[in-house]
């Protein structure tokens, strides 16, 4: 029986080198101007069809929603109500549909990762180790979305930058700039690098979390496998949720910057407070009206 | 002896210490909190959602030097090679 090697890789194995050749199992020729990993084709699968998804649930959006279009609605609706109990109701409209996209690709990301054959099914190639001996290797088809650094570095410079032009589109380029010179203008010249680092130290955090949790847990599975097969049953449980967290943090904290960024913290107190206490008091009516 | 493979365990297993703990800190305020104040269970469950993200990602940073110096690194024989 041939011997198989672990095939963990930090970088996603390329596929198609357009314009040069494979030179290794995970590196093209220098003169590709484009490769086509094994993640960009799972991103591209798994993002058409989650756009087809709420294209279909939404398509003839009916009064009394069939069951598609009422299991779309609730995942939009608990986002909705979690953006709008952080910001205000003005700003919620414009920030949903960018908190709501991070959560819900990550989130289908994630778990369609988990379906089999995504990182098991491949081509196989044959390597020598140091030994001399012959190991075959897998390249999967298809690999996680979040599992590639690319996507998630992408990802985070995007809202990064999307939470810097929010400062300036609600405190103009002169309101942004303060932000960087907090408080005590004295101890400004320690204050402000640090300032300018944090908003580096953003990025490389929100990057990193994701990726080192989703490329962490395919580790995981795989080393499990290996080891001791029947364990994974437990580690895929770990793995659905783990891709459920993720997804809801990197949204969640990208709500908190906007939110930061947009309202100010002091006067987050009394939007919570008009919105409690509008909520209350509509889903009082309603009640009545039902009744 | 393989020095990565050592290091590797060494980063991971201190990696989780500061981690470990400043979890059970945040998921104790979080109960604390929720002992206080019934009521705020929602709110209270989101936020420590998040501040057990912040505080988890640090562990992820030290898995990360592990897994590059087990898979990446060159030289750790046939364990995982790196053509």
């Amino acid at each position: 029986m041939e011997e198989f090697k672990l095939s963990v890789s930090l970088k996603a194995e390329p596929l198609f080198c357009l314009g040069g050749k494979k030179t290794s199992i995970s590196s093209c020729s220098p003169d590709t101007f484009f490769i086509v990993t094994n993640s960009t084709l799972a991103t591209i699968l798994f993002a058409t069809i989650v756009v087809f998804l709420f294209w279909f649930g939404a398509r003839k959006a009916k009064l009394i929603p069939g069951r598609l279009q009422a299991f779309l609605e609730l995942i939009i609706e608990t986002l909705y109500n979690l953006v709008e109990n952080s910001t205000s109701r003005k700003v919620a409209r414009v920030i949903f549909p960018l908190v709501a996209t991070y959560f819900i690709w990550i989130l289908f990301a994630n778990w369609f990762s988990l379906l089999p054959g995504v990182g098991s099914v491949g081509f196989i190639h044959e390597v020598t180790d140091d030994s001399g001996k012959k190991l075959q290797e897998l390249v999967p088809l298809f690999r996680g979305p979040n599992a590639d650094l690319n996507m998630t570095f992408a990802m985070a410079i995007l809202a990064i930058i999307i939470v810097q032009v929010a400062a300036i589109a609600a405190h103009g380029v002169k309101g942004w700039l303060k932000e960087f010179a907090p408080e005590p203008i004295w101890m400004d010249w320690l204050l402000t690098p640090l300032e300018i680092i944090g908003v580096f130290t953003r990025i490389l955090s929100l990057a990193f979390r994701l990726f080192g949790n989703i490329f962490a847990g395919e580790v995981l599975l795989a080393v499990m496998l290996k080891l001791f097969a029947p364990a994974v049953v437990v580690f895929y449980g770990l793995e659905l949720f783990v891709g459920f967290v993720q997804a809801l943090v990197f949204a969640l904290l990208t709500l908190t910057y906007l939110a930061m960024v947009t309202g100010g913290g002091h006067n987050e107190e009394e939007h919570h407070e008009d919105e409690h206490n509008k909520e209350v008091v509509t889903s009082g009516e309603a009640g009545q009206l039902a009744a | 002896m393989n020095l990565n493979l050592l290091a590797a365990g060494i980063a991971m297993g201190v990696g989780a210490i500061g981690p470990g703990i400043g979890v059970g800190i945040g998921v104790m305020g979080a109960l604390n909190a929720l002992g206080r104040n019934p009521e705020a269970a929602g709110r209270i469950q989101l936020l420590m959602i998040v501040g057990l993200a912040f505080a988890e990602a640090i562990a992820i940073y030290a898995l990360l030097v592990a897994l590059l110096l087990l898979f990446v690194v060159t030289g750790n024989n046939n364990f995982a090679p790196v053509k």
